[in-house]
Formats: structure tokens, C-alpha cells, sequence
């Protein structure tokens, strides 16, 4: 019996940053070169699907003979021959280059329905999504469906918006429809910027008809007939991606006028931004698609009632209309049943820091931080100790080893001190310096604040001043009163989100980890060492063989010894780069 | 992006029935902004100046919004952006020096663009590769031990690939 | 009636009118939110964070700019919470502030200053930073110094409100900054130096250019009075320090949309110290001017008009006060009994339309028509009236433009009627009969050869059917043909160019028989100009008296020129555009011996033999109350009254521009035409 082949190659953006299209072209080139054996030409197809999640291991590649898949890891294009020799012509799969158990561990212990399709169709072809039931919700929602039923569904799949506030998405949806104007919109928010975040971007890349589909779903449920995606401008390949998904569904009348044959239309537009995080928060993006500075404005209205162009508009993220088709064909009892009694369904993260396998994972609501941590996350690297976890990103906070069995969810993420975010989760281990993450946070916010309201434009700057005060031997007494009085007023002060979160990350680490604060301040000591002005670094004579390694990248000429004999930093000269940490290889150089 | 051949209503698409003329012009002037620059490289001032009337768009608010998007440059940007480390560990070691050196030879200063638009000239403050000090950034590529004649001409010839 | 709402702030009990925000019920009931970016008549926008309240039943406090009064409100504006953010935001804004207040120009009228007193900060609790941005000090009205800004914004919603566009944000977050389009200095932009971003200011980031150690707030004596150098008649505040005017800002309420104040109202003042000001009376021997005394020239000039008789012609400007006009025109039928009284009026109205032309508030017109009028502030065309048409418009008004051409209102306008305005009127009123309009008969038998009734004319009448109070803005010449719109809906004003022009004419100063240019080319044995007239030539006359404030090409022709206080130095009364009575008062003492007109015409009637009766408020009055009646008029416009307002205003207010740092304005327009 002739063998059915495919080989999938992701082709998310870490795929593509590490090779994938000439792997893919590889592929292809065998197969149409391997004339030797016609059956196999005939009935092998390489495609290129969207990203799994586990970008560290890519370019992944799976081999699927007959339905059974193999999975391969790190795949370079001059692997590609011996791969399609053994495995695909002889069968027999070329183990030492498989992607092992921890690829199926990190799988297996998700629960995917965001990521059902992502890395498994052909992200640029409608006829792969519709292959796996794609556009069925949308066409039952369209033809079949009242508005008030869709809404009804979403509102008891407890399905919240996965944006981060976690508005459930059903009453959303309700007043959106409830109101009445000639005019509404439906918008998509895919201007995803938190630092290390890209669950979003793997949707767009990967599966982004379900998120078209989602946006029609939701047309319909508010009687809306024009929508916008907007997408961020750092993703390129996201804008191309549903472009092409937009064309096919205009093509075949998924968009457009009267859809599906019935009396709905319903049109959709990409608006790419141009550079801004605050254009993540609901005015700001609308004030962007309306070609203005991308600024919040206070919410005299709800977006429900006046929003884009001060007409009705229904707006969610990416992930959020990313889960609709599912619901609408599995109903809302499946859905609501993966989470927690107030949270429904399951949520996307980026799983990434110190933590052994990185990348994205889909866990149902109510999964404890622990599981996601160490079951999927495979532990700490290196064998180090977990000293914290950072969810929500800029916005959010550090939660501490001891609140490692907290449930992911809206409400006991916030008891934490933390949020739920969009999706960002970065695992801290023993070396990292809480001072400084919070700064890295800070930054970050401070660079990105709009300007507009005094807290946040002000204030943020401010508390980096403090911060890096701290973190540079400079600390005074009265640091950390200072920055906990300012956390705590920006937050009550300012204007949006952005500003009102902005103080998040320092107060949550001031409020576990207060006594790094103040080894920073009174001991004028790193106890991560990391800051470097609080460093020292010496080299451990017992230890030293006198091989010069560290001599050598010593960019301040710092280091004194002769060969073969035990050298010596000088500190005074010593500007604490850590180049001659990293270079020693017999762990002779004391960091403290 | 010829200025004056900008179709509002068919830029704006199937919304351009149900928006005023003013909320179609601004509702395309970022992604007209984006297509200047893509074409130009930067937004040139005469530029923004046609498109304000074409537009019907005050200047000073062109300005402001494209000003409040990273993306958008009103200096021209060449083809390469080399940015010079001057972290602590790179200035001790000269990068001074490499800047210096690149300025002359380009004849520009550090946040100027060549006019032949082959490179815009920066400087960075630290980008963490203190052990290949002194270091530069071409596009994001890390060169590093720019030191010597040798290192500091092959530096300028990447630069003009 | 206006709806109304009972709300508590702070314990008090208030009745306000429904739908107004936090802020403006608090003032009504006598209490003061702090805040630095409100501004009244404008939407909050939450900048600033300091009006931050309490309200009962909401968890976290909200902004009072932005709340709007609901009935049984209960709100709380000094809680410790509020007071302690407040604090802090203030506290922010100076750590990023020179603290410079002991030399500071604002200081006393600095709202940052008034608030850090008020809670106590002597400085910041935080590191300072100052940006050290560089001032653009390039012209000579406005001083621009980034480093005081606090990014209220209000200087940038108000150059935007009124149109002018000129400054906004550049930049975001810590790095932000209010600037011109690419940060060039302001006679680079559009900018027209009208000032209005000086009076917005909460600080001193932006102040008259010329302030520095001119005085503080509360050196100055303040005069409130009125601008009269073209026919907005804008109210001003004069600020007085040793017999000498610092500086003039709007003085119109804090939310009207007539806030406003052009460069020539603000500025202009310096040609009151000018060398050309006239400062004794001149008269002529042998040849040449010569300085003489009251008592000689008017000696002169009642001997010369007794000789004169009936044969005297007496021209008016339409620039002076009510007061001064009621006199001459006492001085007229009283002394000199002569029926050849004129005023500048004739070159560009119909006296008797000021009779018809209505009273109007724009403030509260949600449609305005704008008929045959090129307002312009960068061509000072009645700028006020163009920055107030433009404001109305974006607070939500609607604005049909009915003109010849293109006008730089058009761009604003929701709908364009181009071509000619009679035919344009005639068609709305057709449409408007067609959807059921009342029509006044004798309109109906004038409406004849109507053309076609196209879309946009359509929606206008739909327009005007659907406003609550549409107002008409018209100039002279098309004031009877646009009565007849009136006629079936909304007030209509007739706009011209001289301060007082309804107010010269209500008060009787009228060319009964003989139009300006009649006057000025008919031979009279003696001619009396009394005030700016454009007249450069000298008639064909035997005697030419020249009563004027400035040494001008007509008073170097005289025969006697008679020096007059300038309106600045003057008290009295005009009726503007708008049908209403407007007070100015004297802020400083009259220049050299010059003396009011009205002063000037008593002195002579009295050496004549005759007092004339000083003028009352009462009888002004009753000549300013005119019952407007319109009535249906043929639709044709009113002959020989074309004018090109621009050339004609520039033209009154000559001597004014030459003789102040205006004249940097005409060169750096001049300059900038050519490129």
C-alpha cells in the first residue's frame, strides 16, 4: 500500500528567524528531485504550518508517515537529506535529531483549543483550516443563529477577555448589541506589546482564520458590520498572514457583502500601527485607527457606546475571538467546563525566563502556577532555585515560591498582588536581582507612558530615578517609603490602565522581596549580584590555573598575573563587566 | 507615494460611506505615513507640507501624531543604522575612538544619516557584549573588538556592502 | 426652561443646570476644584489628575472635568484622599519645574504657584530635572520657554479650537513637548500672534514677549473695556502700571467662545507712546503746521465754521463711542444745523440695516450661516468673529457657508454653497417652501428664476428646519436678501468693519441724501474729519479741519488738526456687531493735551454760544434698543457697497501697525508672501 507522507515545518517567526524557509525549500526540493521513487513524489507534501510553542527547539519539523508523527528538533537544511533518505524513503526515522520527551511532555500536559490548529494547518491556506472544521461556527452563527443566542452562549461559556482585565466577553457583547446605531464596529486588538509576549502573534501567524472567524461571529452577534484587526507594527509576517486570510475570505464570501448567502455583510480591515504600547489599551487604539496620537482618553462612554469614531464598538483581543468558533461548536457547557466556576476555558502564556522548556502553552483556568511551571516548564534551569514568577508583564507582578500553588486565574493572580495580563509569565531563579526586574519593568513603562497625565509621565520617571539609585549603591534611607508612596498614587492617579499598572511590578517585589530592597540600600549589596555597581569580582587563588582566559577579556585591563600562576583583579581598575566571570572555565572568579 | 494621488475614499475603503471627510483623511493618514516613509525611508518635511494640504490636516498635528509612533523618522535613515557602544566597558577600551573614526569617514555626526543615505550614525548606551568590547551595531548585528586598523576597515566595509 | 439638578458638594446644597460637569457645579456653588488643564466651555480631557473628587457611592475617585452632574450627586472635594493626591501630582510637576517664582513674570498668577502654596510645598520631594530646551524668543509678541511647561495641553486645545493649528504635542511620554509643526520657531508656522495660547497659560511657558520686569499681576491696575480697532469690538483687560499700559488680554468670560483677542487688539497699544501720536493741537501758517493751543484752535475753528455755515461738511469715523457720536450729532443740528453729516459707514452699509439687524448670542447658535463674508484671521478679517464661528463649530454647531468663492471658513463649513449668494439664498428658501416652510407672501412674489435645487442646497434647508436657533452672519450688502431667510428662521446680524459702526448709526449719525464718497468729492467751503477715515488725498475744500489721534497723510493736509484720545484712553459705550452695548473705560490718562471727541465738540459749541447736553447712559439706551423688524426685501444686493474688508481694515488701522511692533508682523508677512 502506497504510504501517505506530510512534513510540517514551522514557520512561526522563530521558525523563520532560525531557518525554516530553507528547510521547507529543502524539503521540497527533495521531493520533487526524488524522481526515483514516483510514488513517494506523488503522495508526500512538505508544508509550512504556524508556530507550536516550543521555539527554543526550532526549527521543528514533523514527519508524519500514515498518520503516526515524529517530531524533530534544531533541523538546519544540510540535516534535511539524511532526514528524507532514512525516514521518509526507508522509514526509519533518524533518532538522535528527535525532538524527545520533553517536546511531548510540554505538550502533552496543555489543554489546547486557542492552539488546536497552530503548527498543525497551513496558516496561509483557508482550505487547511476549513479541512479541520473551520468557518463551520461561523456559517451556523451567520445562518442559523439569533444574535441573542450567540451572545447567550458566549455569555455562559464564561469565556473573559483574555486581554487582561478579563471583562467577560458575553456581557460585552450584550450591551453591544443592545444598543442601536446604523453604525458599529467590531475590533480586534492584536497590538499584543508586552515584553516576551507573543501569544498573540502565534495565533495571527498560525491559525489566523479563527480569529477572522471569531470577528464574524461576533458581527453578528452585535449586528456590526464593519471591523478592524489592529495589528502591532513589529509584526510583519502576523499583517501578511491575515492579509492573505482576508482575501481568501472575500474570495469565498465569508466577508464581504451578504455573506454566506444570507442578508448579513460584514467588512474587515487590517490597521497596522506604527509603534506604540499604549496603543494596547481600548481609547488609545482607537484613537489610532481615527489617525490620531495614540493617547487614552477618560472613559466618559464605554466603548459599547461610543467607541471608534464615537459609534458603538465591540473590541477584544486576539485570543478572545480566537476561542469563539470552538465555543460556538462545542458549546458552552465544554468550554465552561475547562476553567474555574468564574473563569472559563483555557489561557494562553508565554512561559520564558530561567525556567527549562520555553515557550507557549495553553493551560485550562484554574491550573495551579506549579504545574504550569514545572510539569510543562520542565523546572528551573540549571538546577537553580525558583525564587519568583512574573505575570502580566510591565503591568503585572513577582509572585513569590511560597504562592507557587496559587490557581491561575483572574481573581487569585490579583489576591497575589499579580495579574493575569495578556499572557506573560517569566520565571525567576536565585539569580536574579528583584530590584533590578522591577527597573527592567519600570523602564520599560516609563519609555512607553503616553505623556499625557502627570502621574504616569512624571511619576514613572521618577521611580526609575529611585531604582536605579538602588541598584547603583546610591540607595538612601527613605528609598523605599519614597517609591511605595509614589506606586501607590500613580496607581490611584493616573489616567489608563497603562499608568494606573505601571507601579505593579516594583510594589509587588517591595512587598515579597523587601529585604533585597534593603540590602541594596543599607548593605549596599546585590545579594543576586547582579547590579553591578554593588559587585565585586575576585578571582578564588586555590582555584586559579593561571590560564589568562580572563586577562584576556578584560576590557579595563584589570587583571595582573603572569601564566600558570594565580592572577588577581584589580578593583580599582575593574569597571564590573563580568566578562572574565564568563570567560573562566575552572569557576575561579568569585562574584558577590 | 506620489502626495498628490492619494484617493481618500478608496484608501479609506467599504467605511468611507458611513465616516465625514475629515474622519476619512485622518483615518488614513497613518497608513499614508507608512507608505512615505517606506517609500522615502523617513517623512520629509515638503512632504508632510503637501500631504497637510492634500489632506486638509493641520501640519503641527501631522507632526504630532507621527511623532508619537516609534516608526516614524523625520531625518532621513540610511540603508544601515550603526549604533557605537559607549558603555562603560566599550569606551575604556575606545569605542570613542570607533565613533570618531566612523564620524570622519562618513562625515557626518553621531545621529546623522549620510546623504547618499548608506548609513545613519548612532550611539548606544550598553548592549551587553562588554567582553567583545569595544562593540557597534550594524541593524542589530552585533561587531565586536573593533580594535586596530584592520577591524575598524573591515567595520567601514560592512557598513558600505 | 433649563433642566436642572440637585446636587451636595461638600455639604452644600445646589441647584445647577443639568448635564455640566463636576468643575462648573462646584463654581456655582462657590466652591474651587483644583485643576490645571480644565477649560471652561471645552471637554476635560483628565490631564492633570488634580481635580480628582469623591463621589458617593463610586469606590475610586474620578476626575470632575470629566463628570457630568447627575440629581442627587453627593460629591466631596476636600477629602484627605484627594487633598493627598493633589499633593503628590503638584509635587511631580515641580520636581520638572525652575522654581524660579522670585523672578518670575507669572508669579502671582501662576496656577502652580497658587497650588504649591496651597499645599505646602516649598519644593519637590524628588530629584529635580530641568530640560534645558532652548526659548523661542524670534519674535516680538510671544516667548515660548519649554522648561516651565507643565503639558496641560490647554495652549494646544484652545490654537486648535479657534483654528489657528499652530501648536501640539511633538514626542510622547517624559520627552513630550508642545511645539509648531516640526519645532520651528513661530513665525514659521501659521501662526497669527493672536495670543490666545499666552492667556490660556497656567504657568509661564508661554507669555507676552516684551514682560520681562514690566510688572506682576498685582502691580497692575485692570481696566476692562473694548477693543475698537475693527468691527469685532472684542472686550479687552487692560493691565496699567505707572500711568502706562503693560499689556492687554480677552476679556471676554471664561467659556464664550468670543475669547478672544487678535494681534492688533493685544499688541497695538505701543503706538500710543508713538512720535506721530498728536499730542497739542496743530494749525497752519505759512505753510507749515505749527504747535498751537486749545484755546487759539478752537477759536480758529468756531470762526471758521460760523463762516462756513451750512456750507460746512462734517465726516465721521465709525470708530468712536456712542457718547461721541450723540454729540456731534447735537454739535451738528444744535450748532452748526447742518444736514451734511456723514460718517465712514456709507463706503460699506446701508445705515438703516443696523436698524433691522438682529440681537444674538453665537455662544448659544447651533447653526450658523455665514453669507458673503471672507473672515479671516491670518488676513485679519474680522478675526474674532472667524476664530468664534470656528470654536461654535467644533463645540458642535453646524456652519453652511454661502460665498462668491472658496473662503478659509470653507474648510470647517458643513456644507459649501459656492457661486453667487443671491441665487443660493433664493434656492434654500425654495427648498425650505418645499418642505413645508412658511413662506412670507411678498418673499414668494420676489423669488422668481430659482435654479436648480441641488443636493447640498436640500440638505441645508434640512439643516435649517432641524437647528434650534440658526443665526446669520451677513455682510451689509447681502442684508436684504438674507432677510428674507430670516424671515422664516433665525437671527440675522449684519457684520462690517469698524467697531461702532451700528452704534454711530442708531445714535443718528446718517448720510441722509449724500454717500462718504459724495462728501469727499463735493467742494464745501469747510470740511471737519473726526476720527481714522481712509483718506489719504486732501479734498477739494477752503478749510480742512482734521480731528485725529495719530499725524496722518490726511491731518498733514489740514489746516487745524485737533489731537484726540485714543479709545484706550478713553470711557464710553459702542454697540457691537451683535446688537450689544459694550463699555469701555479708561485705563490711561489721554496723551500729551489731546482730549475726547465729545470733549473737543462741547469746547467749540460753547465758544458757538451753545451747551450741549452731556449724554446719558439712558438715552443710548433707547437709541440702541431698535425693535429689529425684517420684512421680505427684493433679492438683490445693495448697490455700491463692494469693499475689500482686508485692504479696508489694514487701511483704518495704519498708523496703529506702523507705530507698534506690528509693523514686524506686516514685514515678516511680507517676507514670507514672496517666498
Amino acid at each position: 500500500m502506497e504510504k501517505n507522507i506530510i512534513i510540517k515545518v514551522c514557520m512561526g517567526t522563530g521558525g523563520v528567524a532560525s531557518g525554516g524557509e530553507e528547510v521547507l525549500a529543502k524539503f521540497r526540493e527533495m521531493i520533487t528531485e526524488s524522481n526515483l521513487n514516483a510514488k513517494i513524489s506523488s503522495n508526500c507534501h512538505a508544508q509550512k504550518v504556524g508556530c507550536r510553542g516550543f521555539c527554543s527547539k526550532d526549527v521543528l519539523v514533523d514527519v508524519i508517515v500514515d498518520d503516526v508523527k515524529t517530531t524533530y528538533k534544531h533541523i538546519k537544511p544540510d540535516m534535511v537529506e539524511r532526514i528524507f533518505n532514512e525516514h521518509v524513503i526507508n522509514g526509519v526515522p533518524v533518532n538522535e535529531w528527535l525532538a524527545g520527551p520533553e517536546y511531548n511532555n510540554f505538550h502533552d500536559k496543555q489543554t489546547k483549543v486557542v492552539l488546536s490548529h497552530c503548527g498543525d494547518i497551513d496558516p496561509e491556506d483557508i482550505d487547511s483550516y476549513i479541512a479541520v472544521g473551520g468557518y463551520n461556527a461561523a456559517k451556523k452563527a451567520v445562518l442559523e443563529m439569533a444574535p441573542e443566542e450567540i451572545v447567550n452562549i458566549i455569555k455562559n461559556s464564561n469565556l473573559r477577555g483574555r486581554g487582561g482585565a478579563g471583562f467577560p466577553t458575553g456581557l460585552k457583547w450584550e450591551l453591544g448589541l443592545r444598543i442601536k446605531s446604523d453604525v458599529k464596529y467590531v475590533i480586534c486588538n492584536g497590538d499584543e506589546g508586552d515584553p516576551g509576549a507573543f501569544m498573540d502573534r502565534s495565533v495571527m501567524e498560525g491559525d489566523p482564520h479563527s480569529v477572522i472567524e471569531g470577528m464574524i461571529i461576533c458581527a453578528k452577534a452585535t449586528q456590526s458590520n464593519s471591523g478592524y484587526i489592529y495589528v502591532r507594527a513589529e509584526y510583519p509576517l502576523a499583517v501578511k498572514r491575515l492579509q492573505m486570510a482576508i482575501e481568501q475570505c472575500l474570495m469565498k464570501n465569508f466577508l464581504g457583502n451578504n455573506i454566506f448567502g444570507s442578508d448579513f455583510s460584514f467588512d474587515l480591515k487590517i490597521f497596522q500601527g506604527a509603534g506604540a504600547f499604549v496603543c494596547g489599551e481600548a481609547t488609545a487604539l482607537m484613537r489610532s485607527i481615527e489617525g490620531k496620537r495614540g493617547m487614552p482618553s477618560p472613559k466618559l462612554w464605554r466603548s459599547a457606546e461610543r467607541g471608534l469614531w464615537d459609534k458603538p464598538t465591540v473590541l477584544n483581543n486576539v485570543e478572545t475571538f480566537a476561542n469563539v468558533p470552538k465555543i460556538i461548536l462545542n458549546g458552552a457547557n465544554w468550554y465552561r467546563k475547562l476553567g474555574t466556576e468564574r473563569s472559563g476555558g483555557t489561557k494562553v502564556f508565554s512561559l520564558s525566563g530561567k525556567v527549562r522548556n520555553t515557550g507557549l502553552v495553553e493551560v485550562p483556568l484554574g491550573i495551579s502556577l506549579r504545574e504550569i511551571i514545572y510539569d510543562i516548564g520542565g523546572g528551573i534551569e540549571g538546577g537553580k532555585n525558583f525564587k519568583a514568577v512574573q505575570t502580566g508583564g510591565p503591568s503585572g507582578g513577582c509572585i513569590p515560591a511560597e504562592l507557587l500553588d496559587t490557581e491561575v486565574d483572574y481573581e487569585s493572580l490579583a489576591r497575589a498582588g499579580s495579574i493575569m495580563g495578556s499572557g506573560g509569565m517569566v520565571v525567576l531563579d536565585e539569580n536574579t536581582c528583584m530590584v533590578n526586574t522591577a527597573k527592567f519593568f519600570l523602564e520599560f513603562t516609563q519609555a512607553e507612558s503616553c505623556g499625557k497625565c502627570t502621574p504616569c509621565r512624571i511619576g514613572t520617571k521618577r521611580m526609575l530615578e529611585i531604582l536605579e539609585r538602588i541598584t547603583s549603591g546610591k540607595g538612601k534611607d527613605g528609598d523605599i517609603e519614597l517609591l511605595e508612596e509614589l506606586g501607590n498614587h500613580i496607581r490611584a492617579t493616573s489616567l489608563c490602565g497603562l499608568g494606573m499598572t505601571a507601579a505593579n511590578p516594583v510594589l509587588s517585589t517591595l512587598k515579597y522581596f523587601r529585604d533585597e530592597y534593603i540590602a541594596h540600600i543599607k548593605e549596599k549589596r546585590c545579594p543576586a549580584a547582579v547590579c553591578r555597581d554593588l559587585i565585586t569580582f575576585t578571582i578564588i587563588e586555590e582555584l586559579c590555573k593561571g590560564c589568562g582566559s580572563c586577562k584576556r577579556v578584560c576590557p579595563a585591563d584589570a587583571i595582573r598575573g603572569t601564566r600558570k600562576s594565580p592572577h588577581r583583579i584589580d578593583k580599582e581598575l575593574c569597571i564590573k563587566c563580568g566578562s572574565c566571570f564568563d570567560a573562566c572555565k575552572f569557576k575561579a572568579i568569585l562574584k558577590v | 507615494m506620489k502626495v498628490e494621488e492619494i484617493d481618500v475614499d478608496n484608501e479609506v475603503g467599504e467605511v468611507s460611506e458611513i465616516l465625514s471627510q475629515n474622519e476619512k483623511t485622518k483615518g488614513i493618514l497613518i497608513h499614508v505615513l507608512q507608505q512615505i516613509q517606506e517609500d522615502m525611508g523617513y517623512l520629509p518635511d515638503e512632504v508632510l507640507r503637501k500631504l497637510s494640504k492634500k489632506l486638509n490636516i493641520p501640519l503641527s498635528e501631522i507632526y504630532s501624531v507621527a511623532s508619537f509612533y516609534k516608526m516614524f523618522h523625520f531625518k532621513p535613515r540610511g540603508k544601515k543604522v550603526v549604533r557605537v557602544c559607549l558603555g562603560t566597558a566599550c569606551y575604556v577600551r575606545g569605542s570613542k575612538k570607533v565613533l570618531n573614526m566612523l564620524e570622519n569617514e562618513f562625515g557626518i555626526k553621531s545621529g546623522d544619516t549620510t546623504e547618499d543615505l548608506t548609513m545613519t550614525l548612532e550611539t548606544v548606551g550598553c548592549v551587553g557584549c562588554c567582553g567583545l568590547a569595544p562593540v557597534a551595531t550594524i541593524n542589530d548585528n552585533v561587531v565586536g573588538e573593533i580594535i586596530g586598523n584592520k577591524k575598524l576597515e573591515k567595520l567601514i566595509d560592512d557598513i558600505r556592502e | 426652561m433649563e433642566e436642572v439638578v440637585k446636587i451636595n458638594i461638600d455639604g452644600k446644597e445646589v441647584e445647577v443646570p443639568a448635564g455640566i460637569n463636576l468643575i462648573d457645579a462646584a463654581e456655582i456653588a462657590g466652591i474651587h476644584i483644583p485643576n490645571l488643564c480644565y477649560m471652561k466651555g471645552m471637554k476635560g480631557v483628565g490631564a492633570c489628575r488634580l481635580c480628582l473628587v469623591e463621589v458617593e457611592g463610586l469606590k475610586a475617585p474620578v476626575i470632575a472635568c470629566n463628570t457630568k452632574v447627575r440629581d442627587n450627586m453627593i460629591v466631596k472635594t476636600k477629602t484627605e484622599r484627594v487633598q493627598e493626591v493633589r499633593k503628590f501630582v503638584i509635587d511631580l510637576l515641580l520636581s520638572m519645574h525652575p522654581l524660579d517664582c522670585m523672578t518670575c513674570t507669572k508669579s502671582g498668577i501662576c496656577n502652580l504657584q497658587k497650588y504649591a502654596y496651597e499645599f505646602e510645598l516649598k519644593e519637590s520631594s524628588f530629584t529635580r530635572k530641568k530640560f534645558g530646551y532652548p526659548v523661542d524668543a524670534a519674535n516680538p509678541f510671544i516667548k515660548r520657554d519649554p522648561d516651565y511647561c507643565i503639558l496641560c495641553g490647554r495652549c494646544v486645545r484652545v490654537c486648535k479650537e479657534q483654528g489657528t493649528n499652530v501648536l501640539d504635542f511633538m514626542g510622547r511620554g517624559i520627552e513630550s513637548k508642545v511645539v509648531t509643526a516640526n519645532d520651528r520657531p513661530l513665525q514659521e508656522s501659521e501662526c497669527t500672534f493672536c495670543g490666545s495660547c499666552v492667556d490660556a497659560c497656567p504657568v509661564n511657558a508661554l507669555l507676552e514677549a516684551d514682560r520681562w520686569r514690566k510688572g506682576r499681576e498685582w502691580e497692575y491696575e485692570k481696566y476692562n473695556s473694548v477693543c475698537m480697532l475693527c468691527g469685532c469690538a472684542c472686550e479687552i483687560k487692560v493691565s496699567v502700571r505707572e500711568g502706562d499700559i503693560q499689556k492687554i488680554n480677552s476679556g471676554a468670560k471664561d467659556g464664550s467662545v468670543e475669547k478672544y483677542l487678535c494681534a492688533y487688539g493685544r499688541f497695538g497699544f505701543d503706538s500710543l507712546r508713538a512720535e506721530s501720536r498728536l499730542s497739542t493741537p496743530l494749525k497752519r501758517v505759512n505753510g507749515e503746521l505749527k504747535e498751537t493751543t486749545w484755546e487759539d484752535a478752537i477759536n480758529i475753528v468756531s470762526t471758521k465754521l460760523k463762516e462756513a455755515g451750512k456750507n460746512t461738511c462734517i465726516i465721521s469715523s465709525a470708530s468712536i463711542t456712542n457718547e461721541d457720536a450723540i454729540t456731534l450729532k447735537r454739535f451738528a443740528t444744535e450748532v452748526l444745523k447742518t444736514q451734511n453729516i456723514g460718517s465712514t459707514i456709507s463706503l460699506y452699509s446701508d445705515p438703516k440695516v443696523f436698524k433691522n439687524s438682529g440681537k444674538a448670542d453665537i455662544n448659544s447658535s447651533d447653526l450658523i450661516i455665514v453669507i458673503g463674508l471672507n473672515l479671516s484671521q491670518w488676513d485679519r478679517v474680522l478675526p474674532a468673529i472667524d476664530a468664534a464661528v470656528r470654536k461654535r463649530v467644533n463645540r458642535g454647531a453646524k456652519l453652511i457657508v454661502i460665498n462668491e468663492a472658496e473662503t478659509g471658513l470653507s474648510t470647517v463649513a458643513s456644507i459649501n454653497l459656492r457661486g453667487n449668494e443671491i441665487e443660493s439664498i433664493k434656492a434654500i428658501i425654495t427648498a425650505l417652501k418645499q418642505s413645508g416652510a412658511e413662506i412670507d407672501k411678498q418673499t414668494e412674489e420676489y423669488l422668481s428664476d430659482v435654479r436648480e435645487i441641488t443636493e447640498e442646497i436640500t440638505k441645508s434647508a434640512g439643516m435649517i428646519l432641524n437647528a434650534k436657533s440658526p443665526l446669520i452672519l451677513v455682510s451689509p450688502e447681502l442684508f436684504n436678501a438674507a432677510s428674507n431667510l430670516a424671515l422664516i428662521k433665525g437671527d440675522i446680524i449684519a457684520v462690517y468693519p469698524e467697531s461702532n459702526a451700528r452704534g454711530v448709526a442708531l445714535m443718528g449719525i446718517e448720510t441722509e441724501s449724500k454717500s462718504y464718497a459724495e462728501m469727499t468729492d463735493s467742494k464745501y467751503s469747510l470740511l471737519y474729519i473726526a476720527g481714522n477715515v481712509p483718506l489719504q488725498n486732501r479734498p477739494d475744500t477752503d478749510f480742512l479741519i482734521v480731528q485725529n489721534s495719530y499725524m496722518n497723510d490726511i491731518a498733514k493736509n489740514a489746516d487745524i488738526v485737533l489731537p484726540v484720545a485714543e479709545y484706550l484712553e478713553t470711557s464710553g459705550t459702542i454697540i457691537d456687531y451683535a446688537g450689544r452695548i459694550k463699555h469701555l473705560n479708561r485705563a490711561i490718562d489721554s496723551h500729551g493735551k489731546s482730549k475726547s471727541h465729545r470733549e473737543i465738540f462741547r469746547e467749540i459749541a460753547k465758544k458757538m454760544g451753545t451747551t450741549l447736553k452731556m449724554p446719558v447712559e439712558s438715552e443710548i439706551k433707547k437709541a440702541a434698543d431698535v425693535k429689529a423688524k425684517i420684512s421680505a426685501m427684493p433679492f438683490e444686493k445693495t448697490k455700491n457697497l463692494h469693499f475689500e474688508p482686508d485692504k479696508f481694515i489694514e487701511t483704518l488701522n495704519l498708523t496703529v501697525i506702523n507705530n507698534s511692533r506690528l509693523i514686524w508682523l506686516k514685514e515678516a508677512f511680507e517676507v514670507k508672501a514672496e517666498k
